[in-house]
C-alpha cells in the first residue's frame, strides 16, 4: 500500500464532506493500529476491495458529526435510518472515487453499514491499519483502511 | 429435431399414410357402389317401361284401326305408333346388346346391356314374340298412301283397304303376341329388381370387410407403435436420468452458451456452488461475470468467447489465450468484503454436422492449487529478501539485537503515539515532528552501530522525510500520510527480523540437537528395562530435547555455532528470562543469581554443554524445587526462592557447576513411587534403596515427577539430558537434598584441555 | 474453418515472417520444417510486409503483434483484405492477452506464445494447415 492509493481514499472523503457542506473538512496526522483493533464509532460504513489489492476501507463516525452534516444538507429529519444513510453515502463515495482512480484493477464492493461497534470488520490478516482522523467543524470522524 | 428422431417417427408416419390410404380407398367403394345402385335402378325402370310401352303400342294399334272403321284421319295415330314401335325396338335391342336407344318421348339413352343369363332369356322371350309381332306391325307402319276414297261412293280407296286389311291382320298378331312380350318384361323387371338387391348386399359385405380390415389396421397402429414409442420413450427417460445423474455428480461447472452469449438451461449442480447462486437459466455469460471479475478481464473474456465463434480461428491455437484460464474472482461476502477464489475456464466447440452450435464452457474451482502455487513462490521471494537481512543479523551480539529490537519496537510505537495525538494547528504538527525526529534519529544511530543495514536505510529515509517536511512553510494532516506509510514499512520490516531471529534459533536448535542423539551411549539401548513402558526412549529423549533447546535457543542465541564467542553471551540474560517466564507461568517468586557465566569464564569446550545443562537446572529448580508464595510462607520462608548457580575453576584444574536453590528439597518416598509407577524399577527394589539411591532415579530417561507433560517439564528427559552430557565430558553429578529445605547439583569437570574433541 | 485441400499442401505452401526481431525472423526461418511449406519472404514491420505480401502472395504468415511502423493488427487486417483465405500465425508475447485477441478479431487464425520450442511452432503451423 503506497501513499498515493490511500490518498485516493481520503481524496474521497474530503470530496464527500467539500461537496455536501461550505465547510470542507480537514484530515489529522494518520496512524497505525494493529491487526485486532478497530476505531469504530456508532456509525460505520465499510467497503471491501479486490483485484489487485486486497482489504476493506471504512468511514466511522459518530452522530453528532453525522447530525450536523445531514442538516447542512438541509435535512431536517435527524432520525437513525437517515444517520445510517449517510454515513453508507459517503462510503459510497469513497468507493465512487476510488473505482474510478483504480480503474479496472480493483473491484469495490457496495458499502455495507453497521450501526454500532462492529462485532468483526473483515479485513486481511496480519495487516496494520492507517487510521485518517476527519476533522470537521468541531466533531472527528475517521477514515480506516486496511489493504494489503 | 435430430436425425435419429426423425428415423424414429418415419414408420409411424408411413403406418397412418398407409391408413388413410385404405379409408381413401373404402370411401371410393362406397362411392362407386352408389353409382351401381342408380345405373341398376335404371335397368330397373326403363323394363318397367318397356312393358308399358308394349301396352301403349297395342293401344295405339287399336286406336288406328278404330280411327279406319270410324273414316277418321289415320296420320297420328299412325304416327304415334310408329314413335313406341321404334322406342321399344330400340330398348329391347340395347337392352340385349348395348349401345343407344331411342326412349318414349323421343329421348336418346344410353344402355348397357343386360348381362344376367335369366335376364337374356327374357329378352330373347321377349324379342321372338316382338318380331312376329314386328312382321305384322312393319307394313302398318310403312304405309304411306290415301286411305279414304274422295267419291262416297266408295269408302276406301283400293290401297286403304289393303291397309284396313294389314291392320287388322296387325291386331289380330299383336294380340296373341302382346302376352308373353309384356309378361317376359315384368320379370325382366322382377329379375332385375333382385339381381340390384343381391348386389347391394355383396357390396355391404365387401364394404364392412373393408371397414373391418380399416379398423384392425388401426388397431395395429395404435398398439405396435405406442409400444415402441413407450420403448423409446423410456430409453430416452433413462439417458435423461443418466445425463442428470451426471450433471448432479460432476465438480465441474459444466453449460452451454449460444451464439448470444446466453447460458444454456441446463448446467451441472457444482455450478451452483461455484457461483454461489441457483439459478443460471436465461441468463448471459457477461451478467454470470460481472460481478466477479474486473472490467477490463470481463471485455477481454467476452472477446475471447466471441473469437470461438469466429469460424476461421482454430481453437486450439487460442487456448492460451484464454484470460479465464486461471481466474481470480471475488464474491461479495455480504458483510463488506470479497471472498477470493481461483476459477478455471475451458472452452470447447460443440459441432454438430461441422456446424458450430454451442460453446461447452467448463469451470473448475482451482483455489486450493493456485494458493499452493503462490506460497511457494512467495515463499522463494521471500527467502532471497531475508537472506540480506539475515547477513547482516549474523553479525550482530544476539542479546544486543534482542535489545536492540525491544528498543526499536517501543521507539516505534511512540512514533504511532506521537502520530495519534489530535492535532491541527501548525504549531502541534512542527512538535510531531521534532518528536518524531528524536525517536527515529536514535533509532537510525542504534542500526548503523550493530551494522544492521536494512533497518539503518529504513530509518535514514524516515529521517530524510521528516527533514523535508520540516523544510516546508506550512504542514497539515495529510502531509503525514507519508510518515505512516513509513512506518508500516519499519514495522514490517523489524517483524521480518524478529521473525528470521526465532527461525535462526529453531535452526541452531536442530543442529545442536544432532550430536545429542548421536552422541548417545550405548548402554541406555543396553539396559531395556529402565525404559518407559511402550515408549521409544531415544525418540521421547530427541522430542524433548528438542523442545527445550528450542526454547533457549528463543531466549537466548541466534547463532548458528559459527561463532564461539556469542554462545554463552546471553546465557545469563536467557536464564534469567527463562525463569522469569516459567515463574510468571507457575506464579511462583524466584530470585536467581549467576556467577561465572560470563562469555570469557567458561572454557570454550564446555560452553553449549554449561548452557544445556543451566537451562536443565533451572527449569527443573524453577518447577520441581521452588514452591509457591503461600507455601514457602508457611513454611517460614521468604516469597521469592533463592537460585544461586555458580561456575568455578577448582584446584585441580578442572571445574565445577553448582546449582542450589532453597526450596522443597527431593521428597525419597514419593521418588521411589513414582519410579515404580513410571516401570523404572520394581516394587522390591525401590523398598530395598536408600535415599541417596533413590534420588539418583531422576536422572533416569523416562521419570518425571509432573504428572501432565508440557512444554517445561513432564517429559523426564531433562536430568538424564544432563547425566548424558556430565558422562560425556568425563565429569562426576553429585546431589544433595534436605527435604523442605533445599537441593543441590553439583557438576564436576575435568581439565579443559582434556576435552579437545568433545564439543 | 476455410479447408485446404491435401494437394494444395502437397503443391507447397508459400510462408511469410513478419517480426521486427532479427532473431525471431531466423528463428522462425531455421526451426520451420514442415513439408511442402516453403518460406518466401520476411518482413520486419507492417509496411513492407504488406509490400511482400503484394508482390508475393503467401498462404502462410507469422504475425507479431508490437512492431514499428504499422503493428501486427492493422496488418492482419491488411493481408486478410489481400487474401480472405490466407492463414496467419500470430506470434506474440502473453503479456497482453487483449492484443492477441483483437488481432484474432481482425481475422489471424491462430496464436502462438513467446516464447516456444521449435516442435511447439511446427505444431501450431501444422495445426493451422490442417485446420479444425
Amino acid at each position: 500500500m503506497d501513499e498515493a492509493q490511500l490518498q485516493v481514499f481520503i481524496d474521497g472523503t474530503i470530496h464527500y464532506f467539500t461537496q455536501a457542506s461550505d465547510e470542507p473538512a480537514d484530515v489529522g496526522t494518520p496512524y497505525l493500529i494493529g491487526e485486532e483493533q478497530t476505531v469504530a464509532d456508532e456509525y460505520t460504513g465499510i467497503i471491501g476491495i479486490s483485484g489487485k489489492r486486497r482489504g476493506t476501507v471504512y468511514f466511522t463516525a459518530g452522530p453528532g458529526l453525522l447530525k450536523v452534516l445531514l442538516m447542512s444538507l438541509g435535512e431536517t429529519d435527524l432520525s437513525h435510518e437517515f444517520l445510517c444513510d449517510l454515513v453508507g453515502e459517503v462510503a459510497n463515495t469513497i468507493s465512487g472515487n476510488a473505482r474510478r482512480s483504480f480503474g479496472s484493477d480493483f473491484m469495490i464492493s457496495v458499502p455495507l453499514v453497521v450501526k454500532g461497534q462492529p462485532e468483526r470488520i473483515h479485513s486481511p490478516n496480519n495487516l496494520r491499519s492507517f487510521v485518517v482522523p476527519i476533522n470537521w467543524r468541531s466533531h472527528q470522524a475517521a477514515l480506516v483502511i486496511t489493504i494489503e | 429435431m435430430g436425425g435419429r428422431e426423425a428415423g424414429q417417427y418415419k414408420g409411424i408416419i408411413g403406418a397412418i399414410g398407409l391408413f388413410m390410404v385404405f379409408v381413401a380407398g373404402v370411401f371410393g367403394l362406397n362411392f362407386y357402389m352408389a353409382e351401381r345402385l342408380t345405373t341398376d335402378g335404371g335397368g330397373v325402370t326403363l323394363a318397367g317401361e318397356q312393358s308399358m310401352l308394349a301396352e301403349r303400342l297395342m293401344k295405339n294399334l287399336m286406336m288406328l284401326e278404330g280411327r279406319l272403321v270410324a273414316g277418321d284421319p289415320v296420320e297420328d295415330a299412325q304416327l304415334a305408333l310408329r314413335r313406341a314401335a321404334g322406342s321399344f325396338d330400340s330398348i329391347l335391342s340395347a337392352m340385349q346388346g348395348g349401345g343407344n336407344a331411342t326412349g318414349p318421348a323421343g329421348n336418346s339413352v344410353f344402355l348397357k346391356p343386360i348381362s344376367t343369363f335369366t335376364g337374356q332369356g327374357l329378352l330373347q322371350d321377349a324379342s321372338r314374340s316382338w318380331e312376329i309381332f314386328k312382321e305384322a306391325l312393319d307394313p302398318v307402319l310403312a304405309f304411306d298412301g290415301v286411305v279414304y276414297a274422295e267419291r262416297s261412293s266408295e269408302f276406301y280407296t283400293p290401297a286403304g283397304a289393303e291397309f284396313t286389311g294389314l291392320v287388322e291382320s296387325a291386331v289380330k298378331v299383336g294380340s296373341a303376341q302382346i302376352e308373353p312380350i309384356i309378361t317376359a318384361m315384368r320379370r325382366l323387371v322382377r329379375h332385375l329388381e333382385a339381381e340390384a338387391a343381391n348386389r347391394v348386399a355383396q357390396l355391404r359385405l365387401i364394404q364392412g370387410g373393408a371397414v373391418a380390415v380399416a379398423l384392425a389396421l388401426f388397431v395395429f397402429i395404435a398398439v405396435y407403435f405406442g409400444r415402441k414409442i413407450s420403448r423409446e420413450e423410456r430409453a430416452a427417460s433413462q439417458a435423461r436420468q443418466e445425463t442428470d445423474n451426471i450433471l448432479k455428480t460432476v465438480s465441474e461447472g459444466l453449460f452451454l452458451l449460444d451464439k448470444n452469449m446466453n447460458i444454456g438451461s441446463t448446467h451441472s449442480q457444482a455450478m451452483e456452488r461455484i457461483f454461489r447462486k441457483k439459478s443460471f437459466a436465461d441468463s448471459k455469460f457477461e451478467r454470470m461475470l460481472r460481478d466477479i471479475v474486473p472490467e477490463k478481464t470481463l471485455k477481454t473474456a467476452l472477446d475471447f468467447v466471441g473469437l470461438l465463434w469466429t469460424d476461421r480461428v482454430n481453437a486450439r491455437l487460442v487456448k492460451n489465450l484464454n484470460p479465464l484460464s486461471e481466474v481470480e474472482v471475488h464474491f461479495d461476502d455480504g458483510s463488506g468484503g470479497f471472498e477470493t477464489q481461483y476459477l478455471q475456464f475451458d472452452f470447447n466447440r460443440v459441432k454438430q454436422d461441422g456446424k458450430l452450435l454451442h460453446i461447452l464452457v467448463t469451470v473448475t474451482d482451482v483455489t486450493q492449487r493456485v494458493l499452493l502455487a503462490r506460497e511457494l513462490e512467495e515463499s522463494q521471494t521471500q527467502s532471497k529478501e531475508q537472506l540480506d537481512l539475515l547477513l547482516s543479523i549474523l553479525h550482530v551480539e544476539p542479546s544486543q539485537l534482542l535489545a536492540f529490537l525491544e528498543d526499536t519496537d517501543t521507539s516505534m510505537k511512540m512514533v504511532n503515539t506521537i502520530l495519534k495525538e489530535p492535532a491541527r494547528d501548525e504549531a502541534a504538527f512542527r512538535s510531531k515532528l521534532d518528536g518524531i525526529f528524536r525517536q527515529i534519529h536514535s533509532m537510525k544511530g542504534e542500526a548503523a552501530a550493530l551494522g544492521l543495514g536494512t533497518v539503518e536505510h529504513n530509518a535514514h529515509e524516515f529521517e530524510e522525510l521528516l527533514n523535508d517536511m520540516r523544510g516546508r512553510d506550512r504542514l497539515n494532516g495529510n502531509d503525514f500520510l507519508p510518515l505512516a506509510v513509513r512506518l508500516d514499512h519499519l514495522f514490517n520490516h523489524l517483524d521480518q527480523v524478529r521473525d528470521l531471529v526465532s527461525r535462526l534459533a529453531e535452526l541452531r536448535m536442530a543442529i545442536q540437537n544432532t550430536p545429542v542423539e548421536a552422541a548417545r551411549p550405548p548402554h541406555v539401548a543396553a539396559v531395556p528395562d529402565f525404559r518407559p513402558a511402550g515408549d521409544n526412549p531415544g525418540q521421547t529423549a530427541n522430542l524433548g530435547t528438542a523442545g527445550e533447546v528450542a526454547e533457549a535457543g528463543r531466549s537466548v542465541s541466534m547463532s548458528l555455532g559459527t561463532s564461539q564467542s556469542m554462545v554463552s553471551g546471553g546465557l545469563v540474560g536467557a536464564l534469567e528470562n527463562l525463569v522469569e517466564r516459567i515463574a510468571g507461568e507457575t506464579g511462583k517468586k524466584v530470585q536467581l543469581q549467576c556467577k561465572g557465566l560470563g562469555d570469557s569464564e567458561i572454557p570454550s569446550v564446555y560452553r553449549k554443554a554449561v548452557k544445556e545443562m543451566a537451562v536443565q537446572f533451572v527449569r527443573n529448580a524453577v518447577i520441581h524445587g521452588i514452591e509457591e508464595p503461600a507455601a514457602r510462607q508457611s513454611s517460614g520462608k521468604p516469597d521469592a526462592g533463592r537460585l544461586c548457580i555458580a561456575f568455578n575453576p577448582d584446584p585441580n584444574g578442572g571445574h565445577e557447576m553448582v546449582i542450589e536453590d532453597d526450596g522443597a528439597g527431593l521428597d525419597a518416598t514419593e521418588i521411589r513411587s513414582k519410579a515404580v509407577a513410571r516401570g523404572l524399577i520394581g516394587q522390591e527394589e525401590a523398598d530395598a534403596m536408600d535415599n541417596g539411591r533413590a534420588f539418583s532415579l531422576i536422572f533416569r530417561a523416562g521419570f518425571s515427577t509432573v504428572d501432565e507433560a508440557n512444554k517445561d517439564a513432564g517429559r523426564g528427559v531433562g536430568l538424564d539430558l544432563v547425566r548424558h552430557r556430565v558422562r560425556e565430558l568425563g565429569g562426576r553429578l553429585r546431589l544433595s537434598s534436605a527435604k523442605g529445605r533445599r537441593t543441590e547439583f553439583r557438576v564436576t569437570l575435568p581439565a579443559a584441555d582434556s576435552q579437545a574433541d568433545v564439543a | 474453418m476455410l479447408s485446404r485441400n491435401r494437394t494444395e499442401a502437397d503443391a507447397g505452401m508459400k510462408m511469410m515472417i513478419v517480426d521486427d526481431s532479427n532473431i525471431i525472423r531466423r528463428k522462425i526461418e531455421r526451426s520451420t520444417e514442415l513439408d511442402g511449406v516453403r518460406i518466401i519472404g520476411k518482413a520486419s514491420n507492417g509496411v513492407e510486409a504488406v509490400h511482400l505480401f503484394e508482390k508475393t502472395h503467401p498462404d502462410l504468415v507469422t504475425m507479431d503483434i508490437t512492431m514499428p511502423e504499422m503493428d501486427g493488427i492493422e496488418c492482419v487486417e491488411r493481408l486478410v483484405d489481400l487474401k480472405p483465405d490466407v492463414l496467419i500465425l500470430v506470434v506474440s508475447a502473453l503479456s497482453d492477452k487483449s492484443t492477441a485477441i483483437e488481432a484474432l478479431k481482425k481475422g489471424a487464425n491462430g496464436f502462438l506464445c513467446k516464447p516456444f520450442t521449435d516442435k511447439q511452432l511446427n505444431q501450431a503451423l501444422a495445426e493451422l494447415i490442417r485446420g479444425e
